[in-house]
Protein backbone atom coordinates (compact mmCIF):
# COMPACT_ATOMS: atom_id res chain seq x y z
CA UNK A 1 0.00 0.00 0.00
CA UNK A 2 3.01 2.22 0.05
CA UNK A 3 2.47 5.32 -2.40
CA UNK A 4 6.75 5.85 -1.89
CA UNK A 5 8.60 6.57 -4.88
CA UNK A 6 4.90 6.17 -6.95
CA UNK A 7 2.55 8.87 -6.54
CA UNK A 8 0.44 7.23 -9.42
CA UNK A 9 -2.55 8.53 -7.97
CA UNK A 10 -3.70 11.81 -9.16
CA UNK A 11 -4.85 14.76 -7.08
CA UNK A 12 -6.03 17.85 -7.88
CA UNK A 13 -7.25 21.02 -5.32
CA UNK A 14 -10.57 22.20 -4.81
CA UNK A 15 -11.88 25.55 -4.02
CA UNK A 16 -15.39 25.18 -4.05
CA UNK A 17 -18.58 26.32 -2.14
CA UNK A 18 -20.56 29.88 -2.65
CA UNK A 19 -18.26 31.51 -2.17
CA UNK A 20 -15.39 29.30 -3.05
CA UNK A 21 -14.63 28.53 0.57
CA UNK A 22 -14.16 24.80 0.92
CA UNK A 23 -11.03 23.29 0.41
CA UNK A 24 -10.64 20.10 -0.53
CA UNK A 25 -8.17 17.16 -2.50
CA UNK A 26 -9.81 14.85 -5.53
CA UNK A 27 -7.71 11.82 -5.55
CA UNK A 28 -8.11 10.35 -8.95
CA UNK A 29 -7.44 6.45 -10.37
CA UNK A 30 -4.34 6.13 -12.85
CA UNK A 31 -5.25 6.52 -15.76
CA UNK A 32 -4.55 2.89 -16.29
CA UNK A 33 -7.50 2.03 -14.15
CA UNK A 34 -11.07 2.03 -15.04
CA UNK A 35 -13.07 4.47 -12.71
CA UNK A 36 -16.21 3.13 -10.70
CA UNK A 37 -19.53 4.10 -10.63
CA UNK A 38 -19.76 5.50 -6.71
CA UNK A 39 -17.49 8.45 -5.57
CA UNK A 40 -16.32 8.39 -1.96
CA UNK A 41 -16.58 11.34 0.04
CA UNK A 42 -14.45 11.16 3.25
CA UNK A 43 -16.03 13.49 5.81
CA UNK A 44 -14.17 15.82 8.68
CA UNK A 45 -13.15 13.93 11.99
CA UNK A 46 -13.66 16.85 14.75
CA UNK A 47 -11.39 19.50 14.40
CA UNK A 48 -8.87 17.50 12.46
CA UNK A 49 -8.52 18.12 9.03
CA UNK A 50 -8.67 16.63 5.93
CA UNK A 51 -6.02 14.37 5.99
CA UNK A 52 -7.48 12.55 9.38
CA UNK A 53 -5.73 10.74 12.52
CA UNK A 54 -2.41 9.71 11.94
CA UNK A 55 -3.09 10.54 7.76
CA UNK A 56 -5.73 8.06 7.32
CA UNK A 57 -7.72 9.96 4.82
CA UNK A 58 -4.78 10.63 2.61
CA UNK A 59 -3.65 6.88 2.67
CA UNK A 60 -7.53 6.02 2.45
CA UNK A 61 -7.91 8.50 -0.27
CA UNK A 62 -5.09 7.65 -2.13
CA UNK A 63 -5.75 3.48 -2.12
CA UNK A 64 -9.34 3.95 -3.35
CA UNK A 65 -8.01 6.12 -6.07
CA UNK A 66 -5.90 3.29 -7.33
CA UNK A 67 -9.12 0.90 -6.79
CA UNK A 68 -10.77 2.67 -9.43
CA UNK A 69 -12.57 5.38 -6.83
CA UNK A 70 -12.97 9.06 -7.46
CA UNK A 71 -12.27 10.00 -3.85
CA UNK A 72 -13.05 13.26 -2.31
CA UNK A 73 -11.80 14.18 0.96
CA UNK A 74 -12.77 18.36 2.13
CA UNK A 75 -12.62 20.10 4.70
CA UNK A 76 -15.71 21.89 6.70
CA UNK A 77 -16.41 25.39 6.98
CA UNK A 78 -13.63 26.39 9.57
CA UNK A 79 -11.96 23.52 9.73
CA UNK A 80 -8.31 22.98 8.27
CA UNK A 81 -7.75 25.24 5.17
CA UNK A 82 -11.91 25.96 4.75
CA UNK A 83 -12.80 29.24 5.61
CA UNK A 84 -15.64 29.77 7.95
CA UNK A 85 -19.02 30.76 5.94
CA UNK A 86 -19.73 34.30 5.50
CA UNK A 87 -23.32 33.18 5.57
CA UNK A 88 -23.49 33.17 9.26
CA UNK A 89 -27.04 32.14 9.63
CA UNK A 90 -26.65 28.77 7.67
CA UNK A 91 -28.01 26.55 10.01
CA UNK A 92 -27.29 23.37 8.58
CA UNK A 93 -23.73 24.53 8.12
CA UNK A 94 -22.15 20.96 7.88
CA UNK A 95 -25.12 19.89 5.49
CA UNK A 96 -24.39 22.45 3.20
CA UNK A 97 -20.77 21.96 3.25
CA UNK A 98 -21.48 18.19 2.40
CA UNK A 99 -24.12 19.20 -0.11
CA UNK A 100 -22.05 21.66 -2.18
CA UNK A 101 -18.80 18.90 -2.10
CA UNK A 102 -21.13 16.89 -3.84
CA UNK A 103 -22.52 20.04 -6.27
CA UNK A 104 -18.46 20.19 -7.08
CA UNK A 105 -17.74 16.45 -7.94
CA UNK A 106 -21.20 16.12 -9.77
CA UNK A 107 -19.42 19.08 -12.00
CA UNK A 108 -16.12 18.67 -12.22
CA UNK A 109 -15.98 14.52 -12.13
CA UNK A 110 -19.57 14.30 -13.39
CA UNK A 111 -20.21 11.90 -10.25
CA UNK A 112 -23.64 10.88 -9.95
CA UNK A 113 -23.70 8.78 -6.83
CA UNK A 114 -22.10 8.33 -3.49
CA UNK A 115 -20.24 6.83 -0.61
CA UNK A 116 -19.64 8.76 2.38
CA UNK A 117 -17.07 7.69 4.76
CA UNK A 118 -16.53 9.22 8.47
CA UNK A 119 -15.27 8.62 11.35
CA UNK A 120 -16.24 8.88 14.86
CA UNK A 121 -18.41 12.62 14.60
CA UNK A 122 -17.86 12.15 10.69
CA UNK A 123 -19.46 8.84 10.77
CA UNK A 124 -22.55 10.53 13.05
CA UNK A 125 -22.40 13.28 10.13
CA UNK A 126 -22.40 10.57 6.88
CA UNK A 127 -25.32 8.70 8.96
CA UNK A 128 -27.12 12.07 9.14
CA UNK A 129 -26.32 13.13 5.79
CA UNK A 130 -26.89 10.09 3.56
CA UNK A 131 -30.49 10.17 5.43
CA UNK A 132 -31.09 12.96 3.49
CA UNK A 133 -29.24 12.86 0.04
CA UNK A 134 -31.12 10.33 -2.35
CA UNK A 135 -27.61 9.89 -3.82
CA UNK A 136 -25.78 8.49 -1.72
CA UNK A 137 -25.80 4.60 -1.44
CA UNK A 138 -23.68 3.43 0.70
CA UNK A 139 -21.55 4.71 3.81
CA UNK A 140 -18.40 3.41 5.58
CA UNK A 141 -19.47 4.05 9.22
CA UNK A 142 -15.95 4.13 11.33
CA UNK A 143 -16.76 3.94 15.26
CA UNK A 144 -20.27 5.72 15.02
CA UNK A 145 -21.36 6.75 18.38
CA UNK A 146 -22.61 4.18 19.93
CA UNK A 147 -25.23 2.20 22.81
CA UNK A 148 -24.28 0.19 26.07
CA UNK A 149 -26.11 -2.86 26.48
CA UNK A 150 -25.98 -5.51 28.62
CA UNK A 151 -23.96 -7.38 27.14
CA UNK A 152 -21.23 -4.81 26.91
CA UNK A 153 -21.65 -4.30 30.94
CA UNK A 154 -21.36 -8.21 31.20
CA UNK A 155 -18.10 -8.37 29.22
CA UNK A 156 -16.97 -4.95 30.53
CA UNK A 157 -16.89 -6.12 34.39
CA UNK A 158 -16.72 -9.86 33.53
CA UNK A 159 -12.67 -9.23 32.56
CA UNK A 160 -12.55 -7.25 35.67
CA UNK A 161 -13.92 -9.24 37.93
CA UNK A 162 -11.14 -11.52 38.54
CA UNK A 163 -8.99 -9.03 39.20
CA UNK A 164 -8.18 -7.95 42.67
CA UNK A 165 -7.35 -4.13 42.35
CA UNK A 166 -11.05 -4.28 40.76
CA UNK A 167 -12.38 -5.74 44.27
CA UNK A 168 -10.36 -3.61 46.43
CA UNK A 169 -12.11 -0.74 44.66
CA UNK A 170 -15.81 -1.91 44.88
CA UNK A 171 -15.17 -2.86 48.60
CA UNK A 172 -13.92 0.47 49.13
CA UNK A 173 -16.17 2.38 47.49
CA UNK A 174 -13.79 3.99 45.02
CA UNK A 175 -14.31 4.48 41.68
CA UNK A 176 -18.31 4.10 41.05
CA UNK A 177 -19.10 0.53 40.28
CA UNK A 178 -22.43 0.19 42.44
CA UNK A 179 -23.71 3.19 40.94
CA UNK A 180 -22.84 1.95 37.80
CA UNK A 181 -24.31 -1.59 38.34
CA UNK A 182 -27.07 -0.01 39.32
CA UNK A 183 -27.67 1.63 35.66
CA UNK A 184 -26.56 -1.55 33.78
CA UNK A 185 -29.31 -3.35 35.76
CA UNK A 186 -31.94 -0.96 35.50
CA UNK A 187 -31.95 -0.14 31.86
CA UNK A 188 -29.76 -0.78 28.88
CA UNK A 189 -29.37 2.48 27.65
CA UNK A 190 -28.08 6.23 29.37
CA UNK A 191 -31.20 8.70 28.64
CA UNK A 192 -31.15 9.74 25.07
CA UNK A 193 -30.36 13.41 24.87
CA UNK A 194 -33.19 15.34 23.20
CA UNK A 195 -33.50 14.62 19.18
CA UNK A 196 -31.64 17.15 16.98
CA UNK A 197 -31.31 16.16 12.84
CA UNK A 198 -29.78 19.69 12.22
CA UNK A 199 -26.22 19.64 11.37
CA UNK A 200 -24.87 22.59 12.33
CA UNK A 201 -21.71 21.16 13.44
CA UNK A 202 -20.09 17.05 13.30
CA UNK A 203 -22.63 15.59 15.88
CA UNK A 204 -21.13 14.05 18.80
CA UNK A 205 -24.27 12.04 19.65
CA UNK A 206 -26.94 10.53 18.08
CA UNK A 207 -30.19 9.59 19.71
CA UNK A 208 -30.71 5.89 19.98
CA UNK A 209 -34.35 6.27 18.56
CA UNK A 210 -33.06 8.40 15.82
CA UNK A 211 -30.27 5.73 15.04
CA UNK A 212 -33.13 3.19 14.78
CA UNK A 213 -35.06 5.35 12.41
CA UNK A 214 -32.12 6.09 10.31
CA UNK A 215 -31.27 2.18 10.03
CA UNK A 216 -34.61 1.56 9.18
CA UNK A 217 -34.77 4.18 6.61
CA UNK A 218 -31.06 3.26 4.67
CA UNK A 219 -31.82 -0.22 4.33
CA UNK A 220 -35.08 0.54 3.29
CA UNK A 221 -33.73 2.23 0.57
CA UNK A 222 -31.46 -0.44 -0.30
CA UNK A 223 -28.56 1.98 1.07
CA UNK A 224 -25.28 -0.46 2.05
CA UNK A 225 -23.59 0.42 5.69
CA UNK A 226 -20.37 -0.44 6.70
CA UNK A 227 -20.07 -0.27 10.26
CA UNK A 228 -16.15 -0.71 11.60
CA UNK A 229 -15.46 -0.54 15.60
CA UNK A 230 -12.22 -0.69 16.99
CA UNK A 231 -11.36 -1.21 20.57
CA UNK A 232 -10.96 1.76 21.16
CA UNK A 233 -14.38 3.27 21.01
CA UNK A 234 -15.44 3.49 24.49
CA UNK A 235 -18.83 2.08 24.78
CA UNK A 236 -18.73 -1.24 22.15
CA UNK A 237 -16.69 -4.06 22.83
CA UNK A 238 -18.05 -6.93 21.14
CA UNK A 239 -18.50 -7.79 17.74
CA UNK A 240 -22.02 -8.97 18.25
CA UNK A 241 -23.10 -5.35 19.95
CA UNK A 242 -24.13 -4.03 17.27
CA UNK A 243 -26.97 -6.71 17.00
CA UNK A 244 -27.53 -6.46 20.92
CA UNK A 245 -28.27 -2.88 20.15
CA UNK A 246 -30.73 -3.62 16.87
CA UNK A 247 -32.17 -6.88 16.72
CA UNK A 248 -34.07 -6.11 14.36
CA UNK A 249 -31.70 -5.32 11.89
CA UNK A 250 -29.94 -9.13 12.30
CA UNK A 251 -29.76 -10.49 8.86
CA UNK A 252 -30.29 -7.56 6.58
CA UNK A 253 -28.04 -8.16 3.78
CA UNK A 254 -27.56 -3.88 3.40
CA UNK A 255 -25.51 -3.94 7.15
CA UNK A 256 -22.11 -5.17 7.95
CA UNK A 257 -20.42 -5.09 11.14
CA UNK A 258 -16.65 -5.44 11.95
CA UNK A 259 -15.19 -5.21 14.95
CA UNK A 260 -11.15 -4.81 14.95
CA UNK A 261 -10.67 -5.06 18.93
CA UNK A 262 -6.94 -4.30 18.61
CA UNK A 263 -7.20 -1.19 16.42
CA UNK A 264 -7.20 2.27 18.83
CA UNK A 265 -10.15 4.79 17.87
CA UNK A 266 -7.66 6.75 15.90
CA UNK A 267 -5.61 3.83 14.33
CA UNK A 268 -2.65 4.95 15.06
CA UNK A 269 -0.72 1.82 14.19
CA UNK A 270 0.20 1.73 10.59
CA UNK A 271 -0.79 -2.18 10.79
CA UNK A 272 -4.50 -1.11 12.07
CA UNK A 273 -4.65 1.58 8.99
CA UNK A 274 -3.41 -0.90 6.50
CA UNK A 275 -6.11 -3.14 7.99
CA UNK A 276 -9.38 -0.85 7.98
CA UNK A 277 -8.30 0.64 4.78
CA UNK A 278 -8.12 -2.83 3.13
CA UNK A 279 -11.64 -3.97 4.76
CA UNK A 280 -13.39 -0.77 3.17
CA UNK A 281 -11.65 -1.39 -0.33
CA UNK A 282 -12.72 -4.96 -0.10
CA UNK A 283 -16.30 -4.44 1.03
CA UNK A 284 -16.23 -1.05 -1.87
CA UNK A 285 -15.52 -3.29 -4.47
CA UNK A 286 -17.72 -6.42 -4.04
CA UNK A 287 -20.84 -4.60 -2.79
CA UNK A 288 -23.85 -4.05 -5.41
CA UNK A 289 -24.96 -0.53 -4.35
CA UNK A 290 -28.25 0.84 -5.80
CA UNK A 291 -31.14 2.89 -4.07
CA UNK A 292 -34.57 3.29 -4.02
CA UNK A 293 -36.58 6.48 -4.40
CA UNK A 294 -35.68 8.98 -1.59
CA UNK A 295 -38.97 10.24 -0.11
CA UNK A 296 -40.71 13.05 -0.96
CA UNK A 297 -39.37 14.55 2.57
CA UNK A 298 -35.94 13.85 2.24
CA UNK A 299 -36.05 15.59 -1.24
CA UNK A 300 -37.88 17.90 0.48
CA UNK A 301 -35.06 18.90 3.41
CA UNK A 302 -31.92 18.59 1.08
CA UNK A 303 -33.61 20.80 -1.33
CA UNK A 304 -31.97 18.18 -4.09
CA UNK A 305 -34.31 16.91 -6.69
CA UNK A 306 -34.82 13.45 -6.42
CA UNK A 307 -32.26 11.25 -8.44
CA UNK A 308 -33.00 8.33 -10.64
CA UNK A 309 -32.64 5.37 -8.82
CA UNK B 1 -5.31 31.66 0.66
CA UNK B 2 -4.43 29.72 -2.30
CA UNK B 3 -3.45 25.96 -1.99
CA UNK B 4 -1.19 24.10 -4.77
CA UNK B 5 1.05 21.56 -5.55
CA UNK B 6 4.23 22.26 -6.65
CA UNK B 7 7.41 20.41 -6.66
CA UNK B 8 7.90 17.21 -8.69
CA UNK B 9 5.77 14.51 -10.53
CA UNK B 10 7.30 12.24 -7.91
CA UNK B 11 7.68 14.35 -5.35
CA UNK B 12 4.50 16.36 -5.29
CA UNK B 13 4.36 18.82 -2.26
CA UNK B 14 0.95 20.66 -0.79
CA UNK B 15 1.66 24.24 -0.47
CA UNK B 16 -0.94 27.28 0.80
CA UNK B 17 -0.14 30.52 -0.16
CA UNK B 18 -0.91 33.70 1.29
CA UNK B 19 -0.35 36.36 -0.40
CA UNK B 20 0.79 40.11 1.35
CA UNK B 21 -2.17 42.25 1.83
CA UNK B 22 0.24 45.28 1.59
CA UNK B 23 3.16 46.17 -0.18
CA UNK B 24 6.47 44.21 1.07
CA UNK B 25 9.63 45.30 -0.37
CA UNK B 26 9.58 41.41 -1.54
CA UNK B 27 10.05 39.71 1.56
CA UNK B 28 8.36 35.75 1.78
CA UNK B 29 8.00 33.68 5.09
CA UNK B 30 8.58 30.08 4.87
CA UNK B 31 6.22 28.24 7.59
CA UNK B 32 7.83 24.80 8.47
CA UNK B 33 5.43 22.38 10.45
CA UNK B 34 6.55 20.13 13.34
CA UNK B 35 6.64 16.60 12.42
CA UNK B 36 5.08 13.61 13.60
CA UNK B 37 1.97 13.81 15.72
CA UNK B 38 2.59 17.63 16.24
CA UNK B 39 1.34 18.38 12.99
CA UNK B 40 -2.47 18.06 13.15
CA UNK B 41 -2.45 20.67 16.54
CA UNK B 42 -0.62 22.93 15.08
CA UNK B 43 -2.14 23.32 11.46
CA UNK B 44 -4.71 25.64 12.97
CA UNK B 45 -2.24 28.29 14.68
CA UNK B 46 -0.19 28.30 11.64
CA UNK B 47 -2.93 29.37 9.65
CA UNK B 48 -3.42 31.92 11.29
CA UNK B 49 0.33 32.80 11.54
CA UNK B 50 0.19 32.93 7.42
CA UNK B 51 -2.57 35.53 7.67
CA UNK B 52 -0.87 37.70 10.34
CA UNK B 53 2.01 37.97 8.63
CA UNK B 54 0.47 38.44 5.52
CA UNK B 55 -1.71 41.41 7.28
CA UNK B 56 1.98 42.82 8.19
CA UNK B 57 3.16 42.31 4.29
CA UNK B 58 4.81 39.22 4.21
CA UNK B 59 4.56 37.06 1.14
CA UNK B 60 3.71 33.24 2.78
CA UNK B 61 3.91 30.13 2.10
CA UNK B 62 3.58 26.81 4.72
CA UNK B 63 3.58 23.75 3.37
CA UNK B 64 3.26 19.89 3.93
CA UNK B 65 6.54 17.79 4.18
CA UNK B 66 6.91 15.03 1.39
CA UNK B 67 4.82 12.06 3.15
CA UNK B 68 2.99 14.21 5.49
CA UNK B 69 -0.31 16.36 4.89
CA UNK B 70 -1.30 16.08 1.64
CA UNK B 71 1.82 16.33 0.25
CA UNK B 72 2.61 12.84 -1.99
CA UNK B 73 4.65 9.95 -0.76
CA UNK B 74 4.47 8.39 2.83
CA UNK B 75 6.41 8.33 5.48
CA UNK B 76 8.00 4.86 4.88
CA UNK B 77 11.76 5.46 4.77
CA UNK B 78 12.01 9.58 5.10
CA UNK B 79 14.69 10.95 6.49
CA UNK B 80 15.84 14.32 7.68
CA UNK B 81 17.36 15.53 4.43
CA UNK B 82 13.98 14.75 2.79
CA UNK B 83 12.48 17.26 4.72
CA UNK B 84 15.26 19.72 4.44
CA UNK B 85 15.20 19.55 1.19
CA UNK B 86 11.63 20.21 1.12
CA UNK B 87 11.65 23.49 3.01
CA UNK B 88 14.33 24.68 -0.14
CA UNK B 89 12.31 23.71 -2.56
CA UNK B 90 9.40 25.52 -0.51
CA UNK B 91 12.34 28.80 -0.35
CA UNK B 92 12.82 28.50 -4.20
CA UNK B 93 8.81 27.91 -5.10
CA UNK B 94 8.29 31.07 -2.65
CA UNK B 95 10.88 33.71 -4.52
CA UNK B 96 9.30 32.45 -7.82
CA UNK B 97 5.39 32.22 -7.07
CA UNK B 98 6.02 35.90 -5.10
CA UNK B 99 8.89 37.25 -6.56
CA UNK B 100 10.51 37.54 -3.43
CA UNK B 101 13.92 38.17 -3.08
CA UNK B 102 14.40 37.92 0.99
CA UNK B 103 12.99 34.36 2.86
CA UNK B 104 12.62 34.54 6.17
CA UNK B 105 11.82 30.99 7.85
CA UNK B 106 9.79 29.64 11.00
CA UNK B 107 9.50 26.55 12.35
CA UNK B 108 8.03 25.01 15.17
CA UNK B 109 9.53 22.02 16.93
CA UNK B 110 11.51 19.47 14.98
CA UNK B 111 10.61 21.77 12.16
CA UNK B 112 12.48 24.84 13.56
CA UNK B 113 15.55 22.46 13.53
CA UNK B 114 15.18 21.90 9.79
CA UNK B 115 14.45 25.75 9.17
CA UNK B 116 17.95 26.15 11.22
CA UNK B 117 19.57 23.99 9.02
CA UNK B 118 18.61 25.05 6.06
CA UNK B 119 19.40 28.99 6.96
CA UNK B 120 23.03 27.29 7.90
CA UNK B 121 22.91 26.42 4.01
CA UNK B 122 21.45 28.85 2.14
CA UNK B 123 22.88 32.64 1.49
CA UNK B 124 19.96 33.73 0.84
CA UNK B 125 17.66 33.09 4.26
CA UNK B 126 17.08 36.75 5.91
CA UNK B 127 16.04 35.50 9.43
CA UNK B 128 14.82 32.64 11.38
CA UNK B 129 12.42 32.19 13.98
CA UNK B 130 12.02 28.98 15.93
CA UNK B 131 9.17 28.17 17.95
CA UNK B 132 9.66 26.02 20.81
CA UNK B 133 12.15 24.40 19.17
CA UNK B 134 13.52 20.72 19.80
CA UNK B 135 16.85 21.82 21.18
CA UNK B 136 17.56 18.16 22.46
CA UNK B 137 17.01 15.46 19.94
CA UNK B 138 17.30 12.81 22.26
CA UNK B 139 14.85 13.53 24.58
CA UNK B 140 12.97 14.27 22.26
CA UNK B 141 12.82 11.03 20.91
CA UNK B 142 12.47 8.97 24.12
CA UNK B 143 8.97 11.12 24.54
CA UNK B 144 8.12 10.17 21.22
CA UNK B 145 7.79 6.11 21.94
CA UNK B 146 4.45 5.49 22.58
CA UNK B 147 3.23 3.83 25.57
CA UNK B 148 2.93 0.58 24.79
CA UNK B 149 5.96 0.35 22.73
CA UNK B 150 6.87 0.97 19.24
CA UNK B 151 5.36 -1.24 16.73
CA UNK B 152 7.65 -1.62 13.66
CA UNK B 153 9.62 1.25 15.03
CA UNK B 154 6.65 3.85 14.61
CA UNK B 155 6.12 6.96 15.30
CA UNK B 156 2.62 7.90 16.66
CA UNK B 157 0.71 10.48 14.74
CA UNK B 158 1.42 10.36 11.21
CA UNK B 159 2.71 6.99 11.62
CA UNK B 160 6.26 6.84 10.10
CA UNK B 161 8.26 4.50 10.31
CA UNK B 162 11.33 5.58 12.37
CA UNK B 163 14.06 3.93 10.72
CA UNK B 164 17.59 3.82 12.46
CA UNK B 165 19.34 6.40 10.38
CA UNK B 166 16.06 8.74 11.01
CA UNK B 167 16.48 8.15 14.34
CA UNK B 168 19.85 9.21 14.43
CA UNK B 169 19.56 11.96 12.43
CA UNK B 170 16.97 13.41 14.81
CA UNK B 171 19.07 12.54 18.07
CA UNK B 172 21.42 14.61 15.94
CA UNK B 173 19.69 17.69 17.31
CA UNK B 174 21.45 19.84 19.54
CA UNK B 175 21.49 23.56 20.73
CA UNK B 176 24.29 23.89 17.95
CA UNK B 177 21.93 23.69 15.28
CA UNK B 178 20.37 27.20 16.19
CA UNK B 179 23.35 28.79 18.26
CA UNK B 180 25.92 28.88 15.24
CA UNK B 181 23.47 30.70 12.72
CA UNK B 182 24.65 33.53 11.38
CA UNK B 183 21.67 35.38 10.32
CA UNK B 184 19.33 36.97 13.29
CA UNK B 185 17.33 34.12 15.22
CA UNK B 186 14.36 34.60 17.51
CA UNK B 187 13.76 31.74 20.00
CA UNK B 188 9.86 31.89 20.88
CA UNK B 189 9.01 29.74 23.92
CA UNK B 190 5.72 29.65 24.64
CA UNK B 191 6.51 27.37 27.72
CA UNK B 192 9.79 26.01 29.78
CA UNK B 193 13.11 27.43 30.78
CA UNK B 194 14.12 30.29 29.27
CA UNK B 195 17.15 31.09 31.21
CA UNK B 196 17.94 27.21 30.50
CA UNK B 197 17.88 27.46 26.64
CA UNK B 198 19.63 30.38 26.62
CA UNK B 199 22.37 28.28 28.89
CA UNK B 200 22.23 26.07 26.35
CA UNK B 201 22.62 28.20 23.37
CA UNK B 202 25.69 30.16 24.88
CA UNK B 203 27.29 26.69 25.61
CA UNK B 204 27.61 26.08 21.93
CA UNK B 205 31.77 26.01 21.43
CA UNK B 206 31.68 28.47 18.40
CA UNK B 207 28.51 29.78 18.93
CA UNK B 208 27.31 33.35 17.39
CA UNK B 209 25.69 34.41 20.36
CA UNK B 210 23.28 36.30 17.75
CA UNK B 211 20.17 34.31 19.57
CA UNK B 212 17.21 36.18 21.12
CA UNK B 213 15.62 34.09 23.24
CA UNK B 214 11.70 35.52 24.52
CA UNK B 215 9.80 33.65 26.77
CA UNK B 216 5.98 34.28 24.92
CA UNK B 217 3.51 32.09 27.72
CA UNK B 218 0.46 30.98 25.74
CA UNK B 219 -1.02 27.11 24.36
CA UNK B 220 1.45 24.41 23.03
CA UNK B 221 -0.12 24.14 19.77
CA UNK B 222 1.76 21.05 19.07
CA UNK B 223 -0.08 19.17 21.72
CA UNK B 224 -2.75 16.74 20.55
CA UNK B 225 -4.66 17.32 24.37
CA UNK B 226 -4.84 20.91 23.32
CA UNK B 227 -6.67 20.56 19.71
CA UNK B 228 -9.25 22.30 19.13
CA UNK B 229 -9.25 23.35 23.24
CA UNK B 230 -6.32 25.50 23.80
CA UNK B 231 -6.78 28.18 21.94
CA UNK B 232 -4.16 30.42 19.78
CA UNK B 233 -1.05 31.25 21.45
CA UNK B 234 -2.22 35.15 19.83
CA UNK B 235 0.92 36.40 21.70
CA UNK B 236 3.58 34.80 20.17
CA UNK B 237 2.21 34.73 17.15
CA UNK B 238 1.79 38.59 17.34
CA UNK B 239 5.82 38.67 18.27
CA UNK B 240 6.94 36.34 15.56
CA UNK B 241 5.11 38.61 13.28
CA UNK B 242 6.64 41.75 14.68
CA UNK B 243 9.58 40.35 14.83
CA UNK B 244 9.74 39.64 11.69
CA UNK B 245 8.67 43.13 10.62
Amino acid sequence: MSDRGRDDVQERIAHFGRPKTLVGVTSLPPSSQAVREHTVVILDVGVIHRVGPNRLHVQLARQLAREGFVTFRFDFSGIGDSEPRPDRVVQDVVRQDILDALSYLETSVKARSFVLVGLCSGANAALRFARLHPAVVGAVLLDPYWYKTRGFYLRHYGRRILRWESWRKVLTGRGGHWQLVREALRRDEPPAPPPDDSLVAPPNVIPRAEMEEGLAQLTGHGVQLLNVFTGGHEAYNHKEQFWEAFPRFRGRGEIRVEFLATAGHTFQRPSDRRAVIALIAEWLTTKRFGRTAPTARAAERTGVAPAAS
Amino acid sequence: MTPFFFGTADHRLFGAYQASRRQNGGHGVVLCYPCGQEYVPAHKAFKSLASLLADAGHDVLRFDYHGTGDSGGDLDGLTAPSWREDVSMAIDELKDTAGAERVSLCGLRMGAAWAAQVAAERPDVDRVVAWDPVLDGRAYLEALEPPDGPEGETLPGQGFVLTPETRAQFAGVTPAVYARLRVPTLVVLTQGDTGGTERALRSVPGGEHGVDVESVPGPCVWIEGELGTGGLPVHALHRIADWLG
